[in-house]
C-alpha cells in the first residue's frame, strides 16, 4: 500500500468534506433568517465557498485521475484511455453519468460562490435564504455523487487500460457543447433560489427581480448558445444533414429556454408597472422544474433517447427532488399569493404590456405542447398499457404555427406603446413595416419555389414576409434612434449607433436578438426546401442534383495509428462553373483493448449563402471502386448559424453592466 | 377596454384550449406503436400492415451488408427470438453487432422492412464492467502473484 493520498480518495474525502460543510451551511442559513441574525450571514457564505472549494478539489482529483490514467477507478476505466489526446481526458469529466453530475455540482458552486460574492455587502435580510436554497440543492447533488453516482469508486484489482471516449464524441463539439448547455441548465438554479428567497421571507419588492432577471439571462444566454452548438454539431457530425430532431433531450433543453425568454420579457412588465408578479415568479418556478425534469427524463431513461444515458436509478433521485420542489414553491406561491397583487392593472388590448402578455402565453404555451409531446409516451404506457413514441411531425406541425405568431409578435411588441396605442401612433409606427408585409408576401408569390404541398408554401410565404417585417421594424427602432442621436447631438451615424446601442443595452441588445432571432427563422423556412439523394457512383461517374453536377474523380486513404481513413474525392459544378471540391470520408478507428472497431463518417460540405452542398459516403466497395454517396442541399441553412450567433451576441449586449441600472439598483 | 385578471386567466385558458386542440388533434397521427421485439413476436398481427418502432438489439454475425446496391439484413432479438430485418440506406455510424437499435417501419409477412435505424449504441457510453472481464483481469493478477 502506498502510504500518499491517491487522488481518488482526496476526491473522495473531498466530497465528503463538501457535504458536511453544505449540511452545516445550510443549518446556519435556517438559523440565521429564523433568528434575524444577520451577522451569521459570513458564517454561511464561508460555508459556501468552502464547499465550493471541497468540490473543486474533487474535481481536480477526477481531472488528475483521467489524465494520469488510473483506470482502477470505473469512471475512469468507462471513459478515458491512453491514446486520447488530453482535451479529451478532461472532457470525459462530463462523457458519462457520474462524472457530469459532479461537473453540474461544480458548476453549481460556482454560481453559488458568485452570487454570495456579489451580495457579500448587500441584501443581507434574505440572503440567508438564498444561500439555503442553492445548499440544500447542492446537497442532494453531494448526496447522490456520495451514495449512488461515485465518480471515484474503485474496482479491487488493477487495470491497467480504459475504454476510452467514444470515437464520435470525440470532437471539438464535445468540448464546448455539453458545457455549454450545463451552465445554462444550473444557471437556472438561481434565480429560482431568489424567487424562493423572496416567497420565504415575503421580501416580494422589485430586488430579488432585478437580481433574478440578470441570472435568468445568463442561463439563457448559456442555453441559447449550447443549443446552437448541438444543433451545428448534429448537422455536421451525427444528424445525415440535420439539425433538430425533437429528441426528448433536446426538447428538455428548449423547454426550460421558452420559459427563460417568457420570463425575460415578462420580468420587463414587473419592473416598469408592476404587474404580473405571481406570473414571474411561476415562470421562475417552472423554467427550475423544467430543468429537473429534463433531467429526469434524461437520466432515468423512461424515455427512449438518442442521448441515452444507462438505465440507472439515480432518476428516482430526480423524482424526489422534482416532486418535492414542486409541492413546495407552489405551496409557498399560494401562500403569498396575496403579496403578488398586481400594482396597476392592463389599460388596454393593443398596449406592450399585452403585446408581452401575449409573447409570454404563447411561449409558455409551445413549452407545454413540447412538453405533453415528451411525455405523451409516458403517460400513455400509465395509462393504457402501451408505449408508444411522438414523432417529429407532431413537433413540427405545432411549432410552425407557433413560431410564427411569435415572430409576428417580435415585430408588433416593440412597435406599440407601453399602457396605450393611439391610432395616430399606430399608423405612425406600423405603416412602413406593414407595407413591407404586404410587399414581400406579394413578391414572394411569384418568386418563392413551390413545394408539393400547399400548406407549407403558405407558411413559407408568410414565414418569409413576417421576417421582412420584423427587419422592417427592428430597422425603422433604429434609424429613428439614430436620427435622434443625430439631430441633438451631430454624431456621425456610425457613431450614433454605437452610442445608441451602449445607452439603453437592454432595449437594443434586445433588438439584436431579435434579428438573430429572424435569420433563424429564414434558416429554418430554407429547411422546407430541403433536398436529398443517393447516389452510387464509379469512378469518373458523374450526378446530378438540382443545377449541380458531381464528379467523382478518386478514391484514397489516410491513415495513421488510430485510424483508417478513406477519402472520396468529388469535383463539383453549378451550371458549367467549377464551384469545389467535396472530400466525405469514412474512417475506421483502431479498436483499442477489449473493443471493437469502430466506424466514423466524416462528411463534407460547400457552404455558401444561398444553400450547402452536403456530402457524406455512406459506404464504399472496394472490388469495383464504387461509392454510395448522399447528397443533401439545404438552402439558406447557413443563416440559422448567422442568426444564432447574433441571438448569442445580442444577448452579451444586454447582460453588458448598464451603468443607469446600477445608480437604480445599487 | 380594461384587461382584468379574469380577463387574463380567460386568454391564458382560451390558449390552453386552442393549443389543446391542435395537440389532440395532431398528436394521433403523429403517434407510433413502440415495442421490443419480444412484445412484437407475442402478436406479430396487432401491428400487421402499420409502421411502428421495433425495439432490439443486433444479432452478433447476423449483418449482411450489400454494397452493390446498399441493402443490409440483420437480426434483431431481445431475449431468444429473432426478427430478420432489411433495410436498404444509410446506416449511423454506431450500428454494428450488439447495438441496441430502435427500427421505424412495417412488418411484412416474414422479415420487417425497416424506413429508419436507429442505432444507441448505449453500451458503448456507459459501460460496466463485465463479470467474465472481471475475472479474467482478478485471475492475470493472481497468476503474477503465484509468479
Amino acid at each position: 500500500m502506498s502510504t500518499y493520498l491517491s487522488p481518488e480518495k482526496l476526491g473522495q474525502y473531498s466530497i465528503y468534506l463538501a457535504l458536511m460543510v453544505c449540511v452545516f451551511g445550510f443549518l446556519t442559513a435556517i438559523f440565521a433568517q429564523v433568528k434575524k441574525r444577520t451577522v451569521y450571514v459570513r458564517v454561511v457564505r464561508n460555508s459556501v465557498w468552502a464547499m465550493s472549494l471541497a468540490v473543486l478539489t474533487a474535481t481536480i482529483c477526477l481531472w488528475q485521475c483521467l489524465l494520469t490514467g488510473r483506470y482502477h477507478v470505473e469512471y475512469v476505466h468507462q471513459h478515458a484511455n491512453d491514446t486520447m489526446p488530453t482535451i479529451y481526458k478532461l472532457a470525459a469529466l462530463w462523457g458519462g453519468q457520474n462524472g457530469s453530475l459532479l461537473f453540474w455540482l461544480l458548476i453549481l458552486c460556482i454560481y453559488s460562490s458568485v452570487v454570495m460574492w456579489q451580495n457579500r455587502q448587500k441584501n443581507y435580510n434574505f440572503l440567508p435564504m438564498v444561500a439555503a436554497v442553492l445548499l440544500a440543492i447542492a446537497g442532494f447533488f453531494l448526496v447522490l455523487i456520495s451514495f449512488d453516482a461515485d465518480p471515484f469508486s474503485v474496482v479491487p484489482f488493477s487495470i491497467d487500460y480504459g475504454q476510452g471516449l467514444n470515437p464520435l464524441l470525440q470532437n471539438y463539439y464535445m468540448i464546448i457543447h455539453p458545457p455549454s448547455l450545463y451552465l445554462g441548465y444550473v444557471g437556472m438554479t438561481v434565480p429560482f433560489a431568489f424567487a424562493m428567497a423572496a416567497l420565504i421571507t415575503g421580501q416580494l419588492d422589485n430586488r430579488w427581480i432585478v437580481q433574478v432577471r440578470s441570472w435568468t439571462l445568463i442561463a439563457w444566454f448559456f442555453l441559447s448558445l449550447g443549443n446552437l452548438l448541438g444543433s451545428s454539431w448534429a448537422y455536421e457530425v451525427l444528424g445525415w444533414g440535420g439539425y433538430w430532431a425533437w429528441d426528448p433531450v433536446e426538447n428538455a433543453a428548449f423547454i426550460p429556454w421558452l420559459t427563460a425568454s417568457a420570463f425575460l420579457h415578462s420580468a420587463i412588465i414587473q419592473e416598469k408597472r408592476g404587474m404580473l408578479k405571481t406570473w414571474n415568479m411561476a415562470l421562475v418556478i417552472l423554467s427550475f422544474v423544467m430543468t429537473l425534469l429534463g433531467t429526469f427524463l434524461t437520466r432515468s431513461g423512461i424515455v427512449s433517447s438518442v442521448h441515452s444515458f444507462a438505465q440507472s436509478n439515480i432518476g428516482t433521485y430526480f423524482l424526489v427532488i422534482l416532486i418535492m420542489t414542486v409541492g413546495t414553491s407552489v405551496g409557498l406561491l399560494l401562500y403569498r399569493l396575496k403579496d403578488l397583487r398586481s400594482a396597476h392593472e392592463l389599460d388596454a388590448i393593443v398596449s406592450r404590456e399585452s403585446a408581452f402578455l401575449f409573447n409570454n402565453l404563447v411561449l409558455v404555451g409551445a413549452a407545454f405542447a413540447i412538453l405533453w409531446g415528451t411525455l405523451f409516451p409516458v403517460l400513455s404506457e400509465w395509462v393504457r398499457g402501451t408505449k408508444i413514441t411522438v414523432g417529429a411531425p407532431y413537433f413540427n406541425s405545432i411549432m410552425v404555427p407557433i413560431g410564427l405568431i411569435l415572430l409576428f409578435l417580435t415585430g408588433v411588441g416593440p412597435l406599440v406603446a407601453w399602457r396605450k396605442t393611439s391610432q395616430e401612433q399606430l399608423k405612425k409606427h406600423f405603416l412602413w413595416p406593414a407595407v413591407f408585409l404586404v410587399m414581400s408576401s406579394l413578391v414572394l408569390l411569384f418568386v418563392a419555389p413551390k413545394t408539393s404541398s400547399l400548406l407549407t408554401n403558405i407558411y413559407i410565404n408568410i414565414s418569409f414576409s413576417l421576417c421582412a417585417f420584423v427587419t422592417a421594424t427592428i430597422f425603422f427602432e433604429y434609424k429613428h434612434g439614430i436620427v435622434l442621436r443625430q439631430k441633438f447631438f451631430k454624431e456621425s451615424p456610425l457613431t450614433a449607433l454605437m452610442r445608441l446601442i451602449i445607452s439603453n443595452k437592454r432595449r437594443y441588445g434586445g433588438y439584436i436578438v431579435h434579428l438573430g432571432l429572424v435569420l433563424l427563422f429564414v434558416g429554418f423556412t430554407g429547411s422546407a426546401y430541403r433536398h436529398e439523394k443517393e447516389f452510387k457512383l464509379k469512378i469518373n461517374q458523374v450526378a446530378k442534383i438540382k443545377n449541380y453536377t458531381l464528379k467523382f474523380e478518386t478514391l484514397y486513404p489516410d491513415n495513421n495509428q488510430h485510424r483508417e481513413k478513406v477519402i472520396a474525392k468529388i469535383n463539383v459544378w453549378k451550371h458549367k462553373t467549377f464551384f469545389g471540391e467535396l472530400k466525405p470520408s469514412l474512417i475506421y478507428y483502431t479498436p483499442s483493448r477489449n473493443q471493437e472497431a469502430q466506424q466514423g463518417t466524416e462528411i463534407s460540405v460547400i457552404r455558401s449563402i444561398k444553400e450547402d452542398v452536403y456530402a457524406a459516403m455512406i459506404t464504399f466497395s472496394p472490388q469495383d471502386q464504387s461509392i454510395y454517396l448522399k447528397i443533401i442541399i439545404t438552402p439558406l441553412i447557413n443563416f440559422i448559424w448567422f442568426g444564432g450567433l447574433l441571438l448569442v451576441l445580442g444577448g452579451v449586449v444586454v447582460m453588458l453592466p448598464s451603468s443607469k441600472e446600477g445608480a437604480i439598483y445599487a | 377596454m380594461k384587461l382584468k385578471s379574469t380577463q387574463f386567466i380567460i386568454a391564458l385558458s382560451l390558449l390552453i384550449i386552442g393549443i389543446g386542440i391542435v395537440v389532440t388533434t395532431t398528436l394521433p397521427q403523429a403517434t407510433k406503436y413502440y415495442v421490443t421485439v419480444d412484445e412484437f413476436l407475442q402478436d406479430t398481427s396487432k401491428y400487421d400492415q402499420q409502421s411502428i418502432k421495433l425495439a432490439g438489439r443486433v444479432v452478433p454475425g447476423s449483418i449482411e451488408k450489400n454494397t452493390q446496391d446498399l441493402t443490409w439484413e440483420f437480426k434483431v432479438k431481445e431475449t431468444d427470438k429473432t426478427v430478420n430485418v432489411f433495410y436498404q440506406g444509410a446506416m449511423p455510424d454506431t450500428f454494428k453487432d450488439e447495438s441496441d437499435v430502435v427500427l421505424t417501419g412495417s412488418y411484412a409477412g416474414e422479415r420487417f422492412v425497416a424506413t429508419e435505424v436507429l442505432a444507441k449504441c448505449a453500451s458503448r457510453y456507459e459501460e460496466k464492467l463485465e463479470p467474465s472481464l472481471q475475472m479474467q483481469t482478478v485471475s492475470s493478477v493472481e497468476k503474477r502473484g503465484v509468479e
